[in-house]
Parts: structure tokens; C-alpha cells; sequence
């Protein structure tokens, strides 16, 4: 019970918090910041629920590429502004830090396998953030239009 | 100066502020094309790249007008693009006149940005729940809060030197490493593998590589392939930073 909710309650809540601290660090208006950190509560609860029930990285990070997307997508209908504002404060969450860090100590002790395996590991996670975009990106914007418009008091 | 030459000079200023903000080249592209098309005028054109805008607006009596405007910076500030946006919205929904759209891109382009001691301490912020996330430790949230802070003051120095384009992500990478091989004796507890990582989270080159792709995706080759190319060089001048300074550690 206690790992549920750290997994799927305190983890996604880090993200979001870190997702909205870079949308400041990123110039994100600041009526948009909390909307930032909810597309990367969304995409890192999406993540945990896939790679904890049996997925692999590469799928926990399409899903979640997708939802962090779709959501975004919702958003900039919603909010009347560009798609990029939400998407990439929602996807940080995902950028394969890890995978790169293995790549450079890999590298250092010489193991010319295992450099890589992780520079594959990071192309792969990478690939999984760009095709997952460009997935949701390239539909037609009226699936995304299904809610209506609320009204944008600064608009 | 006629008003062709001021909407020419609109819709190169606002896909300046906009290229150079972090906006996607095909919205760019999109926006310029829009403010040209309020005049009706068929054959209008306006192009995009990474480093240099076109536009061309035809007019009746006279050659066509056409001006070339080159990017020198580019950094990200969402608050500017979607200014910019509304702008151009309501410009080309005829809610604004020319001259007030030219005014309100000036306030635009000066607009003021979040103050530095709060860029530094959501720096910090960042690398401290990304090294959370990576070992569920306190304490390593904390010293990365300390190494994140002050890498968010290294980057408001970088930004202001003129540097070769690479050199300044090789030293964030140098710094990040070096500051955590050197905070790891003093806090036993820590590791020094997430706290490079937490620290590393707000430099990788995650927005130009997704952009990159989108680019790629709606059609600007050159773009997409130049953004591409930008995120490996971020990418391996950070690897490279933070190589150098562990093989001293290690």
C-alpha cells in the first residue's frame, strides 16, 4: 500500500513539481505553470503505471510521451495557446538522464559493449519521446477540440 | 514608411521574437504567413530556418516587396511566443490596427523575464526532485538543490559571455560532476550518480530534439535536420563535460 502510493501518488507529485519549475526556468506565463506540472503528473503516472505492471522503458516512455501529448494538446485548445508551452515541461520527466550517465561512465571504464548498448538504451528512449509526439501531434486538432472551449479570462 | 513595408516589418519581428524565444519553425512560419495574408494578396510567401526568416509580400503597382531578417540568439521563453501569438490572433482577426500590433510587439520584445534569484532557486528545485525521483533520498535532494542552485547561476553567466557554442554546455557539465564528486565526501550519504543526473535534468537538450522532430514531421526538413544535429552537439558537449571531470575523480 505504501509503495502504491509513493509509485503512483508521491512520484508523479516530484515531477509535477519539477516540471513546473522548469516552466518557470523556462519563461512559461505564469498562469500556465500549474498546467505545465499537471502534463507531467499525468505523463510520469502514466510511466509508472505501464513500467510497474510489466511494461518495458521503451513502452512506459510512448505511453507516456502519448498521454503527456494528448493532454498538452487539450490544453492548448483549451487555453487558446502554442502546444510547446505544455509538451515539453510535461515530457521533461521522460528525457533519458540515466541512460546518458551510463553512456559517459561506460565509456570512461573502457567497456566498448556496454557504451553501447547504452547509447542504444538512449537513442531508443529518445526515439520512444519523438515518436510518441509526433503520434499525437500530427492528428487532426478537431479530436482534441471535443471539450468546449472554456473562456480565457486574459484572452 | 508605406504600410506594406510596416507589415513586411511586422511579420518579420514577430517570427524573430518567436525563433528566437524556442517557437517551432513551421508556427513561425504560420504566423508570418498569416499577418501577410491580411492584406488578401495572393502568392505571399514567408520562410523559416533555424538562423534566418523570408518574406515576400506582392503588391499591385510595384515590384514585389521582399526582406531577409537573420536570428543571431535563441534561447526559450514561452511568455514571449505566446504574447506574440495572442498578437498576431487578434491582428488577423482585425481586433487590433498595424500600428497598435507594432506597438504591442515592442512591449513584447521587452517584456521582463522571471528575476534571476527565482531562475536559480527553480534550477535548483529542478535537479532536487529529479534526484529524489532517482534514489529516494533526502538527502541527495538537498545537495542537489545546492549544486542545481548554483548551476542555474553558472547558466545566467554563460548566457551573457560570448563563447564558442559549444563551450558553454561543455562547462555546465564540468560544473554539475565536479561539484557533485566534490559535495560527495562531505555528505557520505549521497550518490554521486543522481546527483549528476538531477543536475543535468534542465540542461538536456530535450526541447530542441523534440522540436527537432515536429519539425521534421510537418515538413521543415533543414530545420528539423539543423535541430537534430544542435541536440546531439548539447548532448555530447555535456557527456564530454562531465567525462573530462570524472575521469579526474575517478
Amino acid at each position: 500500500m505504501t509503495d502504491t502510493i509513493f509509485f503512483y501518488i508521491v512520484h508523479p507529485l516530484i515531477a509535477m513539481v519539477a516540471c513546473m519549475g522548469y516552466a518557470i526556468v523556462c519563461n512559461a506565463p505564469r498562469k500556465e505553470v500549474p498546467y505545465c506540472g499537471m502534463a507531467a503528473f499525468i505523463c510520469w503516472l502514466t510511466y509508472q503505471l505501464v513500467t510497474r505492471n510489466g511494461g518495458t522503458a521503451f513502452m512506459g516512455t510512448l505511453l507516456a510521451t502519448c498521454a503527456a501529448t494528448s493532454f498538452s494538446r487539450i490544453l492548448s485548445f483549451q487555453r487558446r495557446l502554442p502546444t510547446i508551452v505544455y509538451h515539453l515541461p510535461g515530457i521533461l520527466p521522460l528525457v533519458p538522464g540515466a541512460a546518458v550517465y551510463r553512456c559517459i561512465t561506460s565509456a570512461m571504464e573502457g567497456g566498448a559493449f556496454d557504451t553501447t548498448l547504452n547509447i542504444l538504451t538512449a537513442f531508443k528512449l529518445a526515439g520512444a519521446i519523438g515518436i510518441g509526439s509526433v503520434i499525437i501531434l500530427v492528428l487532426p486538432n478537431k479530436w482534441f477540440n471535443i471539450i468546449p472551449r472554456l473562456q480565457r479570462k486574459d484572452a | 514608411m508605406d504600410n506594406d513595408t510596416k507589415l513586411i516589418n511586422l511579420a518579420l519581428d514577430a517570427g524573430e521574437i518567436m525563433i528566437q524565444n524556442g517557437a517551432e519553425t513551421f508556427r513561425v512560419k504560420d504566423t508570418m504567413r498569416r499577418i501577410l495574408g491580411t492584406t488578401g494578396r495572393e502568392n505571399i510567401e514567408a520562410t523559416a530556418l533555424v538562423t534566418l526568416l523570408l518574406a515576400t509580400l506582392p503588391r499591385e503597382d510595384q515590384r514585389p516587396l521582399s526582406m531577409m531578417r537573420a536570428i543571431h540568439s535563441r534561447s526559450v521563453n514561452f511568455q514571449k511566443v505566446c504574447h506574440v501569438n495572442d498578437m498576431s490572433r487578434a491582428f488577423v482577426e482585425g481586433r487590433i490596427t498595424l500600428d497598435e500590433a507594432i506597438y504591442y510587439l515592442d512591449q513584447i520584445s521587452h517584456e521582463k523575464e522571471y528575476t534571476l534569484l527565482t531562475r536559480v532557486i527553480f534550477y535548483g528545485l529542478i535537479a532536487s526532485c529529479f534526484s529524489f525521483l532517482g534514489s529516494r533520498s533526502a538527502l541527495d535532494g538537498f545537495v542537489a538543490q545546492i549544486i542545481g542552485t548554483l548551476l542555474g547561476f553558472l547558466v545566467h553567466w554563460t548566457n551573457k559571455q560570448k563563447m564558442p557554442y559549444f563551450l558553454p554546455i561543455f562547462l555546465h557539465g564540468c560544473f554539475v560532476a565536479f561539484m557533485a564528486c566534490g559535495l560527495h565526501p562531505l555528505f557520505p550519504g549521497t550518490h554521486v550518480d543522481t546527483l549528476i543526473i538531477g543536475g543535468l535534468m534542465p540542461l538536456f537538450p530535450g526541447v530542441t530534439f523534440s522540436k527537432a522532430m515536429r519539425d521534421i514531421l510537418e515538413g521543415s526538413i533543414i530545420s528539423g535536420y539543423t535541430k537534430l544535429v544542435e541536440a546531439i552537439v548539447i548532448a555530447a558537449s555535456l557527456a564530454g563535460g562531465v567525462g573530462v571531470t570524472l575521469s579526474y575523480f575517478i
